[in-house]
C-alpha cells in the first residue's frame, strides 16, 4: 500500500517536471527564437515606410516650388508673347489629353477590385493550383470586353503591349515580376464588370480549381499611371505619312 | 489512528499535486495555442505593411517623375528658343500617340495569317488567339493590328460563334495580324522550337498559317471612339 502510493506520487511528479520543462521551453522559444526574424522584418518594413513617407513629403514640397516657378514663367509668356503662349498651351492640353488615353496618368473612377490568390495549401490531398499567366490574360480580356477603361495588376498599368508570362510562382507584366496575392483594379461600370466576371468561363474554372477569386465593387478605384519611360515601346515605330 | 491520519495527509498531498498538475497543463495548452496564433497574426501584419510599402514606392515614383517633368519643362522655358520648344512638344505628342495606338505607324515586323479549316470551340479559339497576341507582345512587338483593328490597352479578343470580336466589331476568317518589332524574336517566340502558341495551334487543328518577316508593315491607328475615358478622371 505504502509502496503503491509512492510510485503514484513519483509518476505524478515526473509528469509535472516534464510539463514544466516544455512550458519553459515553449515560452522561451516564443520570446527569443521563432518570432525574432519576423520582428526584425516588421521593424525594417516600418522603417522603410517612414523613410518613403518622408521622401514623398520632400518631393511634394519640391514639386510645389517647381510648379510656382513654372507658373511664373507661363505668366511671363502670357504677358510678353501671347501668340507663342497660345501655341504652347494648345500643345500642353493635347499632350495631357493623349496621356490620359495612353495610360500615362494615374486615374480614378468606379469599378472593381479582384483579389486573386493561389489555392489554399491546407488541404493536402488536393494539388496546389497557382494563378497562371493565361488566367490573368483571360480575366483581363473579360474586363476589356465589358468596357473597362483602365486596368492595373498589382499596381502595373495595363498598356497596349503589356505581356503576361509565368515565372515559376510569379508572373511578369510590363517586364516586372509580380507575386501573389494579385489585385486587379479595373475602372468601368461596376455592375457590368462584376456580372461579366461572374458569368465568364475563366472565373468558373478558377473557382473550380480552388483558386481564390474575389471580385468586389468599389465606387472609387485608383489605377496607377504607367510610370516608366515608354520610349522602349516606340523606338521601332515610324510615323506613317 | 496514526495510520489513518498519515493516510489523510498523503491523500491531501496527492490532491494538491494533481491540482497543480492540472493548472500547469491548462497553462501549457493555452500558451501553445497562443504560439500557433502568433505567427499568423505577425504574417498578416507583415503582409499589410508590405502592401503599404509597395503603395508608397509607387507614389514615390509618381512624384519623382512629376518632378522630373516639371524640371524639364522649366529648363526648356528658360533655355530653348520658341521653335525648339514647339518642336519638342510636337515630338512628345507624336510619341504619346504612337504609344497609345491613336496614330498609324510603319516599321519592320511580321505578317501572320491564320485560317482554321475545321469547327473549333469558341473558348479554344479565343485562348489560341490570346496566346499568340500575348507572345508577340512578350517578344518585342510595339504595335499590332488584328484584321485592321489596332490593339490598344483595352482591346478585347473575344470569340463569338464564327466571329472574333475586336474593339467591339466582328471579324471573320482569315485572321490577319501585322506586328511591328524584331521579326526574328517574334517568329521564334511564336514557335519556341515546337512549344510556342503558333506551334500549338498548328499541331492541334487543321489550319493554314502564313508567318513571314517583312521589311515594312503598316499598323493603322485605332478608330476614334475605341479609347473611352468617360468614367476615368486624372487623380
Amino acid at each position: 500500500m505504502y509502496r503503491k502510493n509512492t510510485v503514484c506520487i513519483m509518476l505524478v511528479f515526473l509528469l509535472l517536471g516534464f510539463v514544466i520543462s516544455t512550458q519553459i521551453k515553449s515560452v522561451a522559444a516564443d520570446r527569443y527564437g521563432l518570432s525574432a526574424a519576423e520582428v526584425s522584418e516588421i521593424d525594417e518594413c516600418e522603417k522603410r515606410i517612414q523613410e518613403l513617407t518622408r521622401e514623398i513629403e520632400d518631393t511634394k514640397a519640391e514639386c510645389a516650388e517647381l510648379k510656382d516657378t513654372y507658373n511664373a514663367h507661363l505668366k511671363e509668356l502670357y504677358e510678353n508673347d501671347q501668340q507663342f503662349y497660345n501655341l504652347y498651351k494648345k500643345y500642353e492640353t493635347d499632350i495631357n489629353e493623349y496621356k490620359l488615353y495612353a495610360g500615362l496618368t494615374t486615374v480614378t473612377g468606379p469599378g472593381i477590385d479582384i483579389g486573386l490568390d493561389d489555392a489554399h495549401r491546407s488541404s493536402e490531398s488536393l494539388p496546389a493550383f497557382i494563378v497562371h499567366d493565361i488566367y490573368i490574360n483571360e480575366l483581363l480580356n473579360v474586363l476589356k470586353a465589358a468596357g473597362a477603361q483602365a486596368i492595373s495588376v498589382n499596381g502595373q498599368r495595363i498598356i497596349p503591349m503589356s505581356e503576361f508570362l509565368c515565372l515559376g510562382p510569379s508572373i511578369r507584366i510590363n517586364n516586372t515580376r509580380l507575386f501573389p496575392p494579385y489585385h486587379i483594379y479595373a475602372v468601368g461600370d461596376p455592375d457590368k464588370l462584376l456580372a461579366a466576371v461572374r458569368d465568364s468561363v475563366i472565373y468558373k474554372n478558377m473557382v473550380s480549381e480552388n483558386l481564390i477569386v474575389d471580385p468586389v465593387i468599389s465606387q472609387e478605384i485608383t489605377v496607377n499611371a504607367y510610370n516608366r519611360t515608354y520610349t522602349g515601346y516606340i523606338n521601332m515605330l515610324e510615323q506613317y505619312e | 489512528m496514526t495510520g489513518n491520519s498519515s493516510k489523510t495527509v498523503r491523500n491531501i498531498a496527492i490532491t494538491a499535486v494533481c491540482v497543480l498538475l492540472g493548472i500547469f497543463i491548462s497553462i501549457q495548452y493555452k500558451s501553445l495555442s497562443a504560439n500557433n496564433a502568433a505567427p499568423s497574426s505577425n504574417e498578416d501584419r507583415l503582409a499589410s505593411l508590405q502592401a503599404q510599402q509597395l503603395r508608397l514606392i509607387q507614389e514615390n515614383e509618381n512624384m519623382r517623375s512629376e518632378k522630373e517633368d516639371l524640371e524639364k519643362k522649366i529648363s526648356e522655358l528658360e533655355n530653348a528658343t520658341n521653335d525648339e520648344q514647339i518642336d519638342s512638344l510636337r515630338r512628345e505628342l507624336d510619341n504619346i500617340k504612337k504609344f497609345a495606338g491613336t496614330t498609324t505607324v510603319a516599321g519592320r515586323g511580321i505578317y501572320l495569317s491564320i485560317t482554321i479549316n475545321e469547327q473549333m470551340r469558341e473558348a479554344t479559339l479565343q485562348r489560341h488567339l490570346l496566346k499568340i497576341v500575348n507572345e508577340l507582345k512578350a517578344s518585342t512587338a510595339q504595335a499590332i493590328s488584328f484584321n485592321g483593328e489596332r490593339l490598344t490597352a483595352m482591346t478585347e479578343i473575344r470569340a463569338a460563334g464564327e466571329y472574333v470580336v475586336i474593339n467591339g466589331r466582328q471579324h471573320s476568317q482569315p485572321f490577319e495580324i501585322y506586328a511591328i518589332g524584331n521579326p526574328q524574336a517574334m517568329i521564334s517566340g511564336l514557335y519556341l522550337s515546337g512549344n510556342g502558341p503558333l506551334a500549338d495551334l498548328e499541331s492541334e487543328g487543321n489550319c493554314d498559317i502564313v508567318c513571314e518577316a517583312r521589311d515594312t508593315v503598316t499598323v493603322n491607328a485605332c478608330q476614334s471612339g475605341d479609347i473611352n475615358t468617360d468614367l476615368i478622371s486624372n487623380k
